[in-house]
C-alpha cells in the first residue's frame, strides 16, 4: 500500500471513528480527544455527574452537565485536520 | 477467614436499588383497572389519559400509577445495563404506549409493559432491539439525546458529538410497532447540548437541536420530510453563548396566536404549514423562536433577590388547557415560573410572553404535569414528590427581582418517595434488625428491615399470662372473645361494640380457675372448645340468652394430662401425657355441633409436644411434634379408613419440638415447627399423600422458639395515617358500597398473593415469617418500646379491621396486653422500610409527623458523617454540613432516639463558622471521648463529648438523655484532612503523604509520630485500621497501601501496594491482609496479601523488611514504584454503577451465621457482599449466573430453531408453543422475541459488570434473582441448561441467601 492510499484509508477510518490515531497524531490532537471523551464520560454517568456536582456545590445537576458538554467544545482544535 | 483457598468469592446483592432517577415519562402503559366495573366508555376516557409514570435510574425503571393520586407502584424492572435516554411512544391507534429506550448495550429498543397471568405481573417487554453503535458510552454514539415525535410518526436520536439519527415508526396491527432503516444526519465537530421535539400536528415531523460547534451556539431546525423518506436541516439560528435550554411549545395557531410576520403575505411557500415555536433558556433569560426565524421573543427570568449567580431554566412542564396553555419552568434554584404566550391584540395577534412566579420545590430533572391535576417531580436530589395544583396562581409578570415563599402557594404535597440519593454519610447501627442510618436532606434515615407492630392500646392485665386465644365464629366479622391463660388462671375477655370487658362469670361456664388452659379454639358454629390440663369443655353460644352454656365435659383417665390441643371447624385432637391422642369429630350434617369421640385412641411412643391439624373445614392430616425430635404426619382421610390415624410421613428433626403450627394458603399447606434450641423450621405439606417437602431452617436465637398463627394478614398494609384516611373515606360511602368494596379488596389481595398467613416467631426476639410472592422471608418484628411478645393472637375489631393482633407482653413486671396492627412489611423490591427522624432547624416547631405538606424545607442540611462509637454501637454521632456551608450540625442518637442538647432547647448542637470535612470520636488515653472535626479552613477542632444518659425509667420515654460538646481547643494542620481513623490511643491524621499520630494536649494536639508512605500517596481519602496493628490507606489516586505499626520505633512502614491506580473512596479491612474498597468509577475490589507473604511479614518485621522485596531486580530499575516491598493481589472485582461511599462488615447480620459486607453507593444504594463458603453453593450459583447471562442467546435460538423446523405451520396450532417458545409474551398469537430481550436492552450482563475491568470471583446476585421472575417453563429451560437443577432448587437456594444470611 503506497503512503497515499494509506492516508485515504486512514482519512476515511478517521472520519467514521473520530477518536482514530496514529504516529504524526499531535499531542494536541489526541489530547482533545482525551479530553472530550473525559468529560463526556463525566457528564454521561450519573453517578459521577452528581459526585462532581456534590463536590462543585453546583445548584443543579443540569448546570454541571451543560458546563461539561460545553468543555468538550473549549479546545477549539480541529481534531480532524491533523 | 474463608477456609484454606485463598480465593473469596462473594456473592453480591443490592438490598435497595439506587434512587438517582435521571429518566422520567408519562404515558398509558398498561391496562390496571380493566376488572373494575366501570363503563366502556368510561374506561376509554381513561385509556386516553397519561396517568401513568415511568421513572428510571441508569440502572433500572420503576413503572406507576398515578391515577388515584397517589403514587401506585406497578412494576419495578432491573436492568443490567447503562440507561442513557428514556421516552413514551404513543401511537395513532395504540391502546397503550410504547417505551422507546437507548442503553449502553448501544441498541435503541422499543418495549412496552405486559401483564402476565396468572398473578398480573407486569413486566417490561422488548419489542425491538435495533442496533445503533458500538456498546459502551460514547461521545459519538446515538444514544445521548432521545425524542418522539408526539404522533409517534419517528424517534429522533443524538450523541453528544457528530451523531443525529431518525427512525420512522409504523404500526403493525393492533398492538405491533416496526420501525425503518434510520436516517443519517452527521454534522462533524458539533456538539449537542439539548434536542426537542416540536408540535407540528400532522405536518412533516420538526425536532429542534441546540448545538455547540467551536465556540458558536447555534439553534438548528430538523425536518423529516415523510414523503421523500430523508431528513433535513431545514434552519440554523446562530444564538447567544449562554445557551443552555430547549424545549419546544405546542402549536401556537391553535391558541389564535398568529405565528407568520405578517398573514397576508405568504412566505416560504406553503402557508398551510405549521411554523413550529420553541423556547431556548439562556442565562438570566429566555427566548421564543420559530422555524421560520421571525420571532425572537426575549424574556427575561425574574431574580431571585441577593442572589448574585446567573439564573437558568433547568426543566420544564407544558399544561395545555381548552383555549390556552401554560409552561411551567423551574430556575436553578428551584423556582417554579408560570410562562404564558398570548396573542397580542393590538398587535395583529402576534404572540407575547409573560412570566409570573408559581411556586419554590426542589431542582427537579423532569416536571410531569398530569390530567388529573397532579405534578410530579424528579428531583436531583432527595425524595420525588407529588404535588396537587392547589390553584394555577395569579398572572402577575414580575419585573426584576422577587422574594420567593417558603411555604407551597399554588400546590400542595400529595405524596413523597423516599430516596437516599446522594448517600454521602451512612452508618450501620444494628444488625438485628438489620438498620443503618442516612443522612438525607435536612432529616436522618434509617433504613429497617422488619416488620412494624404499631402499638394502638397497651394495658397491665391481672394475670400472669403466658398463652392467648382470640374466637370469631364463622358468621362473625369480629373477634369476640378474648383468652388470657397463665399456669392456673384463665382471663375471658368480650368486645362489644369496640368496648373490652371481662365476661361475667354469670354469663359463661369456662374453666378459669386452679387448671390450666392448654388450648382454646372455635369449632362448628357457634361451639368453643376449651382443652385444659384435666378437663375439656365444649361451650356453645346461645343466642338467645347471650350466654356462654356447656354442652359437654369430657376428662383424661386418671392420672393422665393434657398436653396439646388444635383443632379445626369439625375436627379436635387432643394430646395426653401418656402419648395418645384421642380425636373429635362434630357431626357437621346435624348442625347441632355436637363432638363425638372416636372410640379407639392412637398411641405414639413418644412425649407430644404439639398438634396440628389444617384450618379448613375437614383436615386429611394431624401432625404431631414429638420431645424425641420427630414430626410425625397421621392420615385423617375419610374415604381411607385402613390408614386413619396412621403415620404417613415423618421428619426427623435437630432438636425437641417446642411448638408446632399448619397454616395454609391459597396453594399450598405450611407446617411450621419451633425447636427448644432456637431453630425454626417450615416445610411444605402435601395435601395429596401427606409428604413433606421443601424444607427451611432458620436459627432465631438460643431459646426455645414458641409459636403464633395470624392467619390472614395484608402485606401491602403501609403506616397508619394513610389507612385512616382511606378508611374515612369508606365511612363517607353507603355501607353496601364498603363491604362490597371491602370484600373486593380482599378478594384482589388474595388473588394477588397480598394477603396471607402470617406466623410470628418467639424467641429471644420476635419474628414474622411470611410467604410473599412464593418467597418465604422470616424478618424480625419491630417494637417502639422495649419488649418482647411471647404470644400473639390474630384480633380483628371495629377500630383494627386489618391486620389487627392481640400480644402478651412479659418483659416487665407482670403480663401486658397490647392491640395494635402488623404494617410496613418487607419484600425483595423493598428490602428496607424507611423512618424518618426529624432534626428541624433552630425556631421551626418539631413536629411529630413526617412532613408538613405546606412546606417543603429546602436543602439546609447535607449529611457528613455517621460516626459509630466503639464500645456501644446503637450510638450514633452524626455530623451535618449546612447547605450554604459556614455550619456543622452535631446530634447524637441511640437506637433512633436523639439526645437532647444540654446548651440549646433542641435535639442538636450548631458549631458555627465551619464546614467539616470529616470527623472522629477517640478516647485518647482517657475515659472521655473527643470528638475531632476536621474542617475546609485546615484546622482540626477538638471537643470533649459529655453525655449523660437518663435513667431507664419509662415516665420519660422519649428522652434518652442529654449531651453537650466543649469545644477544646484548635489545632492547625498543614492540608486539608479528608480521614480520620483513632489508633491505639492516639489518633491517626493524613497530611499530604505522611501520617501523623496525634495525642490531645493541652493547648492543641500534639503530634507524636510522622511516618511517611510512598512517593506516589499524596492525597489520602479514607483510612482503616486492623486492630490497632495495620492500617490501610486509600489514596484519592493511588489505590490502597496496607501500612504495619512498627512500635520499636513508633512509625508505620509501608508493607504492600496495588499495582493498578485506583481512585478509592472508601475502604475498610476484611481481615488481617484484605481490603476491600470502591472507586470512583463504581467498582468494588478487594485486595490481599497472600498467606505466604503474611508469613514472611510476620517473621520478619520490622527488621528486615527491606530483603523481602518481591521483585527484587524492579527495586533498581524502578524505585518509585517499588516503593513497598510486597504487592497486593486482586481477589475480587465488581462494577456496581454506583460509587461507593462506606463499606461495613457486619457480623451476624438476623442472626446469620456468617459476617457480610455491607456498602452504600452515592446514588443511594444499598448493597451486600455475602462471602460463599461451600463449593456446591458456588458451583450451583454460578451457573445459575451463567446461565441467566445466556437467557437472551438460548431464547433467541429456540425462536429461530423452532421457526426453522416449523416454517409454514401456523405457530398458534403448535400446542407447544405457548409453552416454552412463547414464554414471555400473555398474548396467545406468537410474538417474535427480538434478540436480547431477556436483557430487555440487549446487553451482555457479563459485560456490563466488568464495565472497567472483568468481574473476578463475585457472583451477580440480582441476576440470579431474575430467574425468580420468570414464569415456570422459562425457568424449567434454563434449568435444563445446567445441569442437575430444577426450578424449585434455584428458587430454594435464592430464598435461602436472603432469609439466612441478609
Amino acid at each position: 500500500m503506497s503512503e497515499v492510499q494509506g492516508q485515504q484509508r486512514y482519512q476515511v477510518l478517521k472520519h467514521k471513528y473520530v477518536g482514530l490515531g496514529r504516529e504524526h497524531t499531535t499531542q494536541e490532537e489526541w489530547l482533545s480527544n482525551v479530553h472530550r471523551d473525559t468529560y463526556h464520560s463525566l457528564q454521561a454517568h450519573s453517578g459521577l455527574l452528581e459526585y462532581l456536582a456534590l463536590a462543585q456545590g453546583s445548584s443543579s445537576k443540569r448546570q454541571t452537565k451543560i458546563q461539561l458538554i460545553k468543555k468538550m467544545d473549549q479546545n477549539k482544535s480541529r481534531p480532524n485536520e491533523s | 477467614m474463608f477456609g484454606e483457598n485463598d480465593e473469596l468469592i462473594l456473592f453480591h446483592l443490592t438490598l435497595q436499588r439506587q434512587t438517582n432517577y435521571v429518566h422520567s415519562c408519562i404515558g398509558h402503559f398498561i391496562d390496571v383497572n380493566d376488572d373494575s366495573s366501570q363503563e366502556v366508555t368510561g374506561s376509554k376516557v381513561n385509556r386516553k389519559r397519561h396517568l401513568q409514570l415511568c421513572i428510571s435510574t441508569q440502572t433500572h425503571l420503576e413503572l406507576y400509577d398515578v391515577s388515584e393520586g397517589s403514587l401506585r407502584s406497578l412494576a419495578v424492572v432491573p436492568l443490567f445495563a447503562t440507561i442513557t435516554a428514556m421516552e413514551t411512544l404513543n401511537l395513532e391507534n395504540s391502546p397503550s404506549s410504547f417505551l422507546a429506550l437507548t442503553s449502553d448495550s448501544g441498541n435503541l429498543t422499543i418495549s412496552r409493559f405486559a401483564s402476565i397471568e396468572p398473578q398480573g405481573k407486569i413486566v417490561l417487554q422488548a419489542l425491538i432491539n435495533q442496533p445503533l453503535t458500538r456498546s459502551g458510552l460514547r461521545r459519538l454514539s446515538p444514544i445521548s439525546h432521545l425524542q418522539v415525535d408526539l404522533h409517534g410518526r419517528c424517534l429522533f436520536l443524538s450523541a453528544i458529538e457528530r451523531n443525529k439519527l431518525c427512525f420512522v415508526a409504523n404500526q403493525i396491527g393492533q398492538d405491533g410497532i416496526s420501525i425503518q432503516d434510520p436516517l443519517e444526519a452527521l454534522v462533524p465537530n458539533t456538539l449537542t447540548l439539548d434536542t426537542a421535539v416540536c408540535d407540528v400536528r400532522y405536518d412533516n415531523p420538526c425536532f429542534a437541536s441546540l448545538e455547540l460547534q467551536q465556540g458558536n451556539h447555534h439553534l438548528v431546525f430538523y425536518v423529516l420530510d415523510l414523503g421523500l423518506n430523508h431528513i433535513v436541516k431545514r434552519a440554523s439560528y446562530k444564538i447567544d453563548e449562554t445557551a443552555n435550554f430547549l424545549m419546544g411549545l405546542p402549536d401556537l395557531s391553535k391558541y389564535r396566536i398568529s405565528t407568520y410576520m405578517d398573514s397576508n403575505e405568504h412566505h416560504h411557500g406553503d402557508y398551510d404549514e405549521i411554523n413550529p415555536f420553541v423556547l431556548v433558556g439562556f442565562e438570566d433569560f429566555v427566548m421564543i423562536k420559530d422555524l421560520h426565524g421571525f420571532y425572537n421573543i426575549k424574556v427575561p427570568i425574574p431574580r431571585r433577590k441577593d442572589v448574585s449567580m446567573p439564573t437558568t431554566i433547568i426543566c420544564f412542564a407544558i399544561q395545555t388547557l381548552k383555549n390556552n396553555f401554560f409552561v411551567l419552568l423551574q430556575s436553578n434554584h428551584g423556582d417554579l415560573f408560570k410562562l404564558k404566550i398570548e396573542p397580542n391584540k393590538e398587535d395583529s395577534n402576534r404572540p407575547v410572553a409573560f412570566i409570573s412566579y408559581f411556586d419554590t420545590i426542589p431542582q427537579a430533572t423532569d416536571l410531569h404535569i398530569f390530567k388529573n391535576g397532579f405534578l410530579f417531580a424528579n428531583v436531583e436530589f432527595y425524595d420525588n414528590r407529588l404535588f396537587q395544583f392547589e390553584s394555577l396562581g395569579d398572572d402577575t409578570p414580575i419585573e426584576g427581582t422577587f422574594e420567593p415563599s417558603s411555604t407551597l402557594r399554588n400546590l400542595s404535597l400529595v405524596e413523597t418517595q423516599k430516596n437516599l440519593n446522594p448517600l454521602i454519610s451512612s452508618q450501620v447501627t444494628s444488625t438485628t434488625p438489620l438498620t443503618l442510618a442516612a443522612n438525607s436532606m435536612n432529616k436522618t434515615r434509617f433504613m429497617v428491615n422488619g416488620v412494624d407492630f404499631d402499638v394502638h392500646v397497651s394495658s397491665g392485665v391481672n394475670v400472669d399470662a403466658r398463652e392467648l386465644w382470640s374466637i370469631k365464629f364463622p358468621s362473625d366479622n369480629y373477634h369476640r372473645l378474648l383468652f388470657l391463660a397463665s399456669h392456673d388462671l384463665t382471663m375471658i375477655l368480650e368486645t362489644e361494640a369496640g368496648a373490652m370487658g371481662e365476661l361475667a362469670g354469670e354469663q359463661h361456664e369456662f374453666k378459669t380457675k386452679s387448671d390450666r388452659t392448654v388450648f382454646v379454639g372455635s369449632m362448628g358454629s357457634k361451639s368453643v372448645v376449651q382443652v385444659c390440663v384435666n378437663e375439656l369443655r365444649q361451650v356453645v353460644f346461645n343466642a338467645d340468652s347471650k350466654k356462654y352454656e356447656k354442652k359437654l365435659e369430657w376428662f383424661p383417665p386418671a392420672g393422665i394430662r393434657v398436653v396439646a390441643a388444635d383443632c379445626n371447624y369439625s375436627q379436635l385432637a387432643v394430646g395426653l401425657s401418656n402419648g395418645e391422642i384421642c380425636y373429635f369429630e362434630i357431626d357437621t350434617e346435624s348442625l347441632s355441633d355436637s363432638l363425638h369421640e372416636l372410640q379407639n385412641r392412637v398411641e405414639i411412643d413418644e412425649q407430644i409436644k404439639g398438634l396440628a391439624m389444617i384450618p379448613e373445614p375437614r383436615s386429611d392430616y394431624l401432625a404431631v411434634g414429638t420431645k424425641e425430635a420427630n414430626l410425625k404426619v397421621l392420615s385423617l382421610k375419610k374415604n381411607d379408613m385402613d390408614n386413619f390415624l396412621e403415620v404417613v410421613s415423618l421428619q426427623a428433626l435437630m432438636a425437641p419440638v417446642s411448638d408446632l403450627k399448619i397454616t395454609r394458603t391459597e396453594r399450598d399447606v405450611e407446617l411450621h415447627i419451633g425447636l427448644i434450641n432456637g431453630l425454626y423450621s417450615r416445610s411444605k405439606l402435601n395435601r395429596y399423600d401427606g409428604q413433606l417437602y421443601d424444607v427451611r431452617n432458620k436459627f432465631l436465637g438460643p431459646k426455645e422458639v414458641t409459636l403464633s398463627v395470624l392467619p390472614s394478614m395484608s402485606f401491602l398494609k403501609k403506616t397508619s395515617d394513610e389507612e385512616e384516611e382511606e378508611e374515612e373515606d369508606d365511612e363517607d360511602e353507603d355501607e353496601g358500597t364498603e363491604t362490597t368494596k371491602q370484600h373486593d379488596d380482599i378478594e384482589k389481595d388474595a388473588k394477588t398473593g397480598a394477603k396471607g398467613p402470617c406466623v410470628m416467631l418467639h424467641s429471644i426476639k420476635t419474628w414474622v415469617s411470611y410467604e410473599h410472592d412464593s418467597l418465604l422471608y422470616i424478618r424480625p418484628m419491630l417494637l417502639r418500646h422495649p419488649g418482647n411478645f411471647v404470644k400473639m393472637c390474630q384480633f380483628s375489631t371495629e377500630n383494627l379491621k386489618i391486620n389487627g393482633c392481640c400480644a402478651i407482653d412479659t418483659i416487665s413486671s407482670g403480663a401486658s396486653l397490647t392491640i395494635g396492627a402488623l404494617e410496613n412489611f418487607v419484600f425483595r423490591d423493598k428490602w428496607f422500610q424507611t423512618k424518618d427522624k426529624i432534626c428541624l432547624p433552630v425556631g421551626a416547631v418539631e413536629e411529630d409527623h413526617e412532613d408538613n405538606e405546606e412546606r417543603i424545607w429546602p436543602r439546609l442540611y447535607d449529611g457528613c458523617k455517621i460516626i459509630t462509637f466503639d464500645d456501644d454501637r446503637k450510638m450514633n454521632l452524626f455530623i451535618e454540613n449546612s447547605y450554604d456551608g459556614n455550619q456543622v450540625r452535631v446530634s447524637l442518637a441511640r437506637s433512633q432516639k436523639f439526645f437532647n442538647s444540654q446548651v440549646s432547647n433542641s435535639q442538636f448542637e450548631i458549631l458555627e463558622n465551619m464546614r467539616a470535612i470529616t470527623a472522629a470520636i477517640t478516647k485518647f488515653s482517657s475515659n472521655t471521648y473527643y470528638l475531632v472535626v476536621s474542617t475546609t479552613h485546615n484546622q482540626l477542632y477538638t471537643f470533649e463529648l459529655i453525655i449523660r444518659r437518663a435513667p431507664k425509667d419509662k415516665s420519660i420515654r422519649d428522652c434518652v438523655g442529654e449531651f453537650h460538646m466543649k469545644l477544646l481547643h484548635k489545632t492547625p494542620t498543614e492540608d486539608k484532612v479528608h480521614a480520620m481513623v483513632g489508633f491505639r490511643d492516639k489518633l491517626l491524621i493524613p497530611v499530604f503523604g505522611s501520617l501523623i499520630l496525634y495525642g490531645l494536649g493541652k493547648k492543641q494536639l500534639l503530634k507524636r509520630s510522622i511516618s511517611s508512605t510512598t512517593a506516589s500517596i499524596t492525597k489520602i481519602s479514607s483510612l482503616a485500621n486492623w486492630k490497632n496493628q495495620r492500617i490501610a490507606v486509600g489514596d484519592n489516586r493511588e489505590s490502597a497501601t496496607i501500612l504495619q505499626f512498627d512500635s520499636t520505633n513508633n512509625i508505620f512502614v509501608p508493607i504492600a501496594d496495588d499495582v493498578v491506580k485506583r481512585h478509592v473512596t472508601a475502604l475498610t479491612f476484611i481481615d488481617q491482609s484484605t481490603v476491600i474498597g470502591g472507586d470512583k468509577f463504581g467498582n468494588i475490589w478487594t485486595l490481599r496479601l497472600s498467606r505466604e507473604q503474611e508469613s514472611l511479614i510476620r517473621s520478619n518485621f520490622p527488621h528486615s523488611l527491606d530483603r523481602l522485596q518481591q521483585y527484587a531486580d524492579l527495586k533498581n530499575k524502578a524505585p518509585n514504584i517499588m516503593a513497598c516491598p510486597l504487592k497486593l493481589s486482586l481477589i475480587n472485582h465488581f462494577y456496581v454503577n454506583d460509587i461507593p461511599t462506606g463499606f461495613y462488615l457486619a457480623e451476624a447480620v438476623q442472626v446469620s451465621d456468617r459476617p457480610i459486607i455491607l456498602y452504600c453507593g452515592l446514588q443511594g444504594t444499598i448493597g451486600s457482599l455475602v462471602p460463599l463458603l461451600t463449593k456446591s453453593e458456588v458451583n450451583s450459583l454460578r451457573s445459575l449466573e451463567n446461565v441467566m447471562s445466556d437467557a437472551d442467546d438460548i431464547f433467541y435460538l429456540e425462536q429461530e430453531n423452532q421457526n426453522g423446523s416449523s416454517t409454514d405451520q401456523p405457530v398458534d396450532e403448535d400446542g407447544l408453543d405457548k409453552d416454552v417458545a412463547r414464554p414471555l409474551g400473555s398474548s396467545s398469537n406468537a410474538v417474535r422475541i427480538p434478540e436480547g430481550a431477556y436483557s430487555i436492552v440487549g446487553r451482555d450482563s457479563f459485560k456490563y459488570r466488568s464495565y472497567y475491568a472483568p468481574v473476578r470471583n463475585v457472583i451477580d446476585g440480582d441476576l440470579c434473582e431474575t430467574f425468580l421472575n420468570l414464569s415456570l417453563s422459562e425457568q424449567t429451560k434454563l434449568c435444563k441448561e445446567t445441569s442437575g437443577s430444577n426450578p424449585e432448587g434455584v428458587c430454594k437456594q435464592l430464598n435461602d441467601i436472603r432469609t439466612n444470611y441478609i
